[in-house]
């Protein structure tokens, strides 16, 4: 798998997009300025456990014998179910703001390091058995991440909610192609 | 694919049909004469957005390295998935205008009409089709046959009402499934024959 693939996969699966409406309601109740830095703050939060489990993957796998094959097909259906969620995306019940900073729950951890960013870093790792591969993917991914997310207010105004919830629709159909090539994939490494 | 079934495809996507109660809903301020250069308006924007879409699926999918048939596969599981919505539409009230706002771009431009599915498709198709010509072709002339029927919606809604439009999206998401599911296994004949009877 090329490393743009894997980066590519791996923003899809952020999710930028459906994470905006979430951080505007979470973060409405400060000043623009706070706002940049929570952002920042949470984003760099984030990037470290997902950079802990590229990590920490191949470890694991090879702990509990998973061969090549299974982490494809089984990554390639994870893929796909994502993308799904993606693509009939159900509405963040974000509640009421407490009027407290949010502080890695829920913006670091699940919004943008969520089990489905874990889980695929993972089985990435361990497929590629590169990890300066997967670290670059990652850093090339996060990077828009964080430049959508600091403009997340500017693009509701621009664009405006639907146009968002059919970003993020798009982007869950395009990662349905990605989940349906790793799964193929499997296949393949399995019966050859 | 011929230019005339890729055509329908994307007419049926597009689903003119089912958009009419909603944009006349949205277009409901708008004076009859006004409406007409409002639609069409909005119509040209989506034509462009699908074209780039078009263009852009060419080279995203090689820079990806996706083999067709996996895209074809995808592709009739998207397709699939979009013909489900088609037949079983979901009664959400969706507010797409605050008050007062008047409708550019969003939300019949993007994303009524050039919306994830139609978006998702083209480029699915682009990267599946050897000339551009016959895509681009396809998709200006299902865009022209939705534009004149969206262009007529009053009169369409007077003479098949609410639930004649219902039961025509219906049927259109039938024959959706249908396209999707050959697609799908056009996908997995691909597969199987490039993974193993060329030995790889």
């Amino acid at each position: 798998m090329s490393l743009l693939q894997i980066a590519v996969t791996f923003f899809l699966i952020m999710d930028p997009f459906g994470n905006v409406p979430a951080f505007l309601s979470l973060l409405r109740d400060f000043s623009p300025k706070r706002q940049r830095w929570i952002i920042f703050r949470e984003l760099l939060i984030a990037l470290g456990i997902i950079l802990f489990f590229n990590f920490i993957g191949n470890e694991i796998l090879n702990l509990i014998h998973i061969t090549q094959a299974t982490v494809k097909l089984a990554g390639g259906i994870i893929l796909f179910l994502i993308s799904l969620q993606m693509i009939f995306p159900r509405t963040h019940h974000a509640g009421p703001t407490s009027g407290e900073e949010p502080f890695i729950v829920p913006l670091a951890v699940p919004f943008i390091a969520g089990p489905s960013i874990m889980g695929a870093v993972m089985i990435y790792a361990h497929q590629t058995g590169d990890l300066y591969k997967t670290t670059t993917a990652i850093f090339i991914a996060w990077i828009p991440t964080f430049l959508i997310l600091l403009a997340s207010s500017w693009l509701k105004r621009v664009l405006g909610t639907r146009v968002l919830v059919a970003g993020e629709r798009l982007m869950g159909f395009i990662m349905t192609i990605l989940a349906v090539s790793l799964f193929t994939d499997g296949i393949r490494t399995l019966l050859a | 694919m011929h230019t005339l079934s890729l055509a329908f495809t994307f007419f049926l996507i597009l689903n003119s049909l089912g958009l009419i109660p909603t944009v006349l809903h949205i277009l409901g301020s708008i004076e009859e004469k006004g409406r007409k250069w409002v639609i069409f308006r909005e119509m040209s924007i989506a034509l462009i957005l699908i074209l780039l879409f078009n263009f852009l699926g060419e080279v995203f999918f090689d820079w990806l390295q996706i083999s067709p048939s996996n895209i074809q596969m995808a592709g009739g599981l998207i397709l699939f998935l979009i013909a489900t919505r088609m037949i079983f539409p979901g009664n959400r009230k969706i507010e797409w205008l605050e008050e007062g706002e008047k409708p550019f771009v969003a939300p019949i431009a993007t994303p009524l009409v050039a919306g994830p599915s139609i978006l998702a498709t083209v480029m699915v198709y682009a990267k599946e089709q050897e000339s551009i010509w016959v895509m681009v072709s396809a998709i200006v002339i299902a865009w022209a046959v939705s534009l004149i029927i969206l262009l007529s919606s009053s009169f369409l809604q007077r003479t098949l009402t609410d639930k004649g439009l219902v039961a025509l999206q219906r049927l259109m998401g039938l024959i959706l499934t249908l396209i999707s599911v050959q697609m799908l296994l056009q996908g997995i004949s691909g597969f199987v024959n490039q993974s193993f009877n060329s030995g790889v």
